[in-house]
C-alpha cells in the first residue's frame, strides 16, 4: 500500500496508518529536528509537535509528497523555536552543553556498534550539528533536504516557496562553508 | 566548475549519511510513540466534502423564486420566439425579445446573490467551513454560465431564422447582458441593505427600456458599426471580470461582510 | 491545550481605533467579554471569526495564523454574529441543514444533530415552521443552535442573550454551562449578570482596549476596600451621585441606602462593602470626572 492509499484510507476513517505513518517517519523527523536546532532536547519536542500538528490537520493533507509535508512542518516549528528562544543564547548553550557531556555516548544511544566506530561518528554528527548551526537557517535548511533527506532542488523550491535556483545556490554557499569550516579542523581528511 | 558541483554533492552525501546515524533514544522514541497514538486515538477524523458535494449544496440552496424567475423568463421568451418563427422571421422582433431578456436575466442573478447580503446573513455565512466568498464565486460562474448558454441557443435561432452571422446576434444580446451584470454589481455594492431590491427591481425596468430604445434605432445596428459592440462588448466584460474579483477581495477582508 | 492567541491586534477604520492593540491567551473555558456598546466587542470577535481583516496584529491559532489556516480553522468555529441574519422563508430545521452543509457536517449526522439542538433550544415544536414566524427570542435561540453546530472548538457568541426573556436567559446559562470544557467559548454582552456566573474569566473592554483581564474572584479581589455603603438623606442622594460613581440606591427606613464604587472613603460614615461584578465594571465604565 503506498502513501497515497494510506492518507486515503485514513480520511476514510482508518486511523490506525496514522500510526504507522508516524513510525515510519519518527526518526526522519527527529534527525532534521536535531540538525536544525543542535539540541537532541528540543528535537524530541519538535518532532512530537510536529506529529501532533500533523494528527490535526491531516484532512488538510494535499500535498504529493507526505514526507515533504512533515518535514514543512518541521521546518516552520523549528523556525518559530528559533524565534520564540533567544536564538544565539539558545545555540551556544545547548552546544556547550552537548560538548561538556560528551556528544559520544549520547548522540548514538540508538546505535549498535563497537565504541571506537560510534565515537568517531559521534564526533562527525556533533561537529556537523554545531557548523550547521552556525549557517544561516535558509542554507541550513536547504542543505538537511538535499543531503540528509535525499530531496531534489526542484522538490525544495516547491517546499520552501524560492525559485530553483535559488536553493541550489544556498545548497552551494552552505556547502563550501561548511566545508571550509570542517576543514579547518582538519575534519575532512580524518 | 562541474567537477566542484559532483565534489560538494558527494562530500556532503557522505557527510550526512553518515551523520544520518544520529537517532532518538529507544526508550524516548517509544515513550513518544505511546503519547502520539493517544492522540491518534482521541483524533475525530473532519468529514471533507468533494467539489461534487459542494456543486450540490450550492445548486441545491439557490432560492426557489430563482429558478421560477428563470424559468419563466425562458420559457417567455421561447414561447414569443416560438410564435414569431411561425409567421415569418422579424430581426427586431426577435432582437428587442432577446436584449430584454438578457438585461432580465442579469438582474436576476444579482438579486439571488445579493440576497447573502440582504438578509444579513452574509457575516455568519462567511465564517462557515464552505464560506461566503467562495459560495458567491461559484453561484456567480454557474448563474452567468447558464445564461449565457441560453442566450447562446436563442442567439441561435435568430441566426438560423433571420441568416444573419451568428456572431453578430451573440454581441447583439451579450452586450445587454453584461452591461446589466455590471450596473447590478455596482448596485449591490453601493448598498447592501434590504432596500436594494427596489434598486434591482428599477434596474430591471431601467435596464430594458434602453434595451428596447436601442433596438428600436436600425441603424445602430449596421454591419459598419459592429466595430463599436465589440468594443463595448470586451471594455464591459473587463471591467466585469474586475469588479468580481475587486468584490471576492473585499469580501475576504471583511468590508463589505460586516454591516454597521 | 488548544490556545488562541491575539497579538496586538488593531483595527483602524481611516483615523479611528476601533480595536486598539489587544493581547491576550485564551485557552479552553468560558470568556466573558464585557464592555460598553462601541466598545469594539463586536470588531474583536470578527476579527477572531477571521472575517474581517485585522490592520495591524495576528492571531494565531495553535501558533498558526488563523487567515492561513482558512478553512481548518473555520471548520473548529462556532459564531453567533450580533446582527443575526436569517432567510425567512426557511424553516428552522432547513436552516439548520444549510447551516450544517456549508460547516461540512455529512448529511447523515446533520439531520439528527439538527434536531437534538432544536430541542436543547426548545424549539423542536416549531422545526418546521418558517423563521418569519419566529419571535425575536426564537430568532436568537435558533441561532445559538446553529453557532452549536459541528461541535465547535472555539465558540463565539456576540450578545447571546439579547432579546431573550428571564426563562430564556437562565436555559441560555444552563446550555454554555454544560458544554464541555475543552473548548474556548468567548460571550461578550454589556449586561454583567449574563456572565457573572458562568464565565470563568472576564475580560473588560474599553475604547478598543482590553482593560482587566482574569478569574472573576481575582477580579473581586482587586477591588476589595473600593466599594462603600452608606446612609444619605433622600434629598442628598442627587449630590452624591453627581459626585460618585454609584452602583445601587435602595431606599430603606433609615433612609436611603447608597452602594459607591471609589477609590477613597466618600463620605466619614461610610462602611466598606464586599464587591460584586456590577462594582467592578462600574469602577473600570464610570465617567472620568469621578475618578
Amino acid at each position: 500500500m503506498d502513501e497515497r492509499q494510506w492518507i486515503r484510507a485514513i480520511r476514510r476513517g482508518e486511523k490506525q496508518y496514522l500510526q504507522d505513518i508516524i513510525e515510519k517517519y519518527y526518526d526522519d523527523i527527529f534527525r532534521f529536528c536535531a540538525f536544525w536546532t543542535g539540541s537532541r532536547e528540543d528535537a524530541y519536542d519538535l518532532a512530537q509537535e510536529t506529529f501532533l500538528k500533523f494528527i490535526r490537520y491531516v484532512e488538510n493533507y494535499r500535498s504529493h509528497s507526505l514526507k515533504g509535508y512533515l518535514l514543512t512542518i518541521a521546518m516552520n516549528l523549528c523556525r518559530d523555536h528559533m524565534t520564540r528562544n533567544n536564538r544565539r543564547r539558545q545555540y551556544e548553550s545547548s552546544m556547550e552543553e552537548m560538548e561538556e557531556k560528551g556528544i559520544a555516548e549520547e548522540t548514538f544511544a540508538g546505535r549498535e556498534e563497537t565504541p571506537e566506530e560510534a565515537a568517531l561518528e559521534a564526533e562527525l554528527s556533533g561537529r556537523l550539528m554545531r557548523e550547521l548551526s552556525r549557517l544561516p537557517c535558509e542554507q541550513r535548511e536547504a542543505l538537511l533536504f538535499h543531503y540528509l533527506h535525499d530531496m531534489k532542488y526542484r522538490e525544495i523550491a516547491r517546499l520552501t516557496g524560492v525559485p530553483a535556483a535559488t536553493v541550489k545556490s544556498r545548497v552551494r554557499q552552505g556547502m563550501e562553508k561548511l566545508r571550509k569550516s570542517l576543514k579547518k579542523e582538519d575534519f575532512l581528511d580524518g | 566548475m562541474a567537477k566542484d558541483i559532483v565534489n560538494a554533492w558527494e562530500d556532503g552525501r557522505k557527510l550526512f549519511a553518515r551523520a544520518a546515524g544520529l537517532n532518538p533514544d529507544r526508550d524516548r522514541k517509544r515513550e513518544a510513540l505511546v503519547c502520539l497514538g493517544e492522540a491518534v486515538a482521541e483524533k475525530r477524523l473532519r468529514y471533507t466534502p468533494p467539489f461534487t458535494e459542494f456543486l450540490r449544496i450550492q445548486l441545491q440552496y439557490i432560492p426557489l423564486f430563482f429558478w421560477a424567475a428563470q424559468g419563466f423568463l425562458v420559457l417567455g421568451v421561447f414561447l414569443f420566439f416560438w410564435r414569431f418563427s411561425g409567421r415569418g422571421a422579424d430581426f427586431w422582433a426577435y432582437l428587442r425579445c432577446g436584449s430584454v431578456a438578457a438585461t432580465w436575466l442579469g438582474v436576476l442573478c444579482h438579486g439571488m446573490l445579493g440576497r447573502h447580503f440582504f438578509s444579513g446573513m452574509s457575516e455568519l455565512e462567511q465564517s462557515c467551513y464552505i464560506n461566503l466568498s467562495q459560495m458567491w464565486i461559484i453561484r456567480m460562474l454557474l448563474c452567468n454560465g447558464m445564461d449565457i448558454l441560453f442566450l447562446t441557443v436563442i442567439g441561435g435561432w435568430i441566426a438560423a431564422d433571420t441568416e444573419t452571422p451568428a456572431g453578430c446576434v451573440m454581441t447583439y444580446l451579450l452586450v445587454p447582458f453584461v452591461l446589466s451584470d455590471v450596473c447590478c454589481l455596482l448596485a449591490v455594492n453601493m448598498s447592501r441593505s434590504g432596500k436594494n431590491r427596489f434598486a434591482l427591481a428599477a434596474l430591471a425596468v431601467a435596464m430594458a427600456l434602453i434595451a428596447l430604445c436601442f433596438s428600436a434605432v436600425p441603424e445602430l445596428y449596421d454591419a459598419a458599426c459592429l466595430w463599436v459592440w465589440i468594443a463595448v462588448l470586451v471594455t464591459a466584460a473587463l471591467v466585469f471580470a474586475w469588479q468580481i474579483r475587486s468584490c471576492y477581495y473585499k469580501m475576504i477582508r471583511g468590508d463589505i461582510i460586516c454591516l454597521n | 491545550m488548544f490556545e488562541l492567541e491575539l497579538r496586538n491586534v488593531s483595527k483602524r477604520y481611516g483615523s479611528r481605533r476601533v480595536v486598539d492593540g489587544v493581547d491576550c491567551v485564551l485557552s479552553c473555558g468560558v470568556y466573558g467579554l464585557l464592555g460598553a456598546n462601541g466598545a469594539g466587542k463586536t470588531t474583536l470577535l470578527r476579527m477572531i471569526c477571521g472575517i474581517l481583516e485585522t490592520s495591524g496584529g495576528e492571531i494565531l491559532c495553535e501558533g498558526s495564523g488563523i487567515r492561513k489556516l482558512g478553512a481548518e480553522y473555520r471548520r473548529l468555529l462556532g459564531y453567533l454574529p450580533q446582527n443575526f441574519g436569517y432567510y425567512p422563508e426557511f424553516t428552522a430545521k432547513k436552516f439548520l441543514w444549510y447551516l450544517a452543509a456549508l460547516k461540512a457536517i455529512p448529511k447523515s449526522e446533520a439531520s439528527s444533530k439538527a434536531e437534538e439542538l432544536l430541542k436543547l433550544v426548545g424549539l423542536e415544536e416549531v422545526k418546521d415552521k418558517k423563521i418569519k414566524t419566529f419571535s425575536g427570542g426564537m430568532v436568537r435561540r435558533l441561532g445559538i443552535a446553529q453557532a452549536l453546530l459541528g461541535d465547535p472548538k472555539i465558540l463565539i457568541l456576540d450578545e447571546p442573550t439579547a432579546g431573550l426573556d428571564p426563562r430564556e436567559r437562565i436555559r441560555f446559562r444552563n446550555i454554555i454551562s454544560a458544554l464541555s470544557k475543552d473548548r474556548i467559548i468567548i460571550l461578550s454582552t454589556h449586561i454583567v449578570s449574563d456572565v457573572e456566573y458562568i464565565a470563568d474569566r472576564i475580560l473588560l473592554m474599553k475604547d478598543g482596549r482590553i482593560l482587566s483581564e482574569g478569574g472573576i474572584e481575582q477580579m473581586l479581589a482587586k477591588m476589595r476596600g473600593k466599594v462603600w455603603e452608606c446612609f444619605v438623606r433622600p434629598e442628598e442622594t442627587e449630590s452624591y451621585q453627581a459626585k460618585y460613581s454609584v452602583s445601587s440606591l435602595r431606599s430603606t427606613d433609615d433612609g436611603i441606602r447608597l452602594r459607591i464604587v471609589s477609590d477613597f472613603c466618600p463620605v466619614e460614615k461610610a462602611v466598606p462593602a464586599d464587591p460584586d461584578l456590577d462594582d467592578v465594571y462600574l469602577y473600570y465604565f464610570r465617567e472620568d470626572d469621578k475618578k
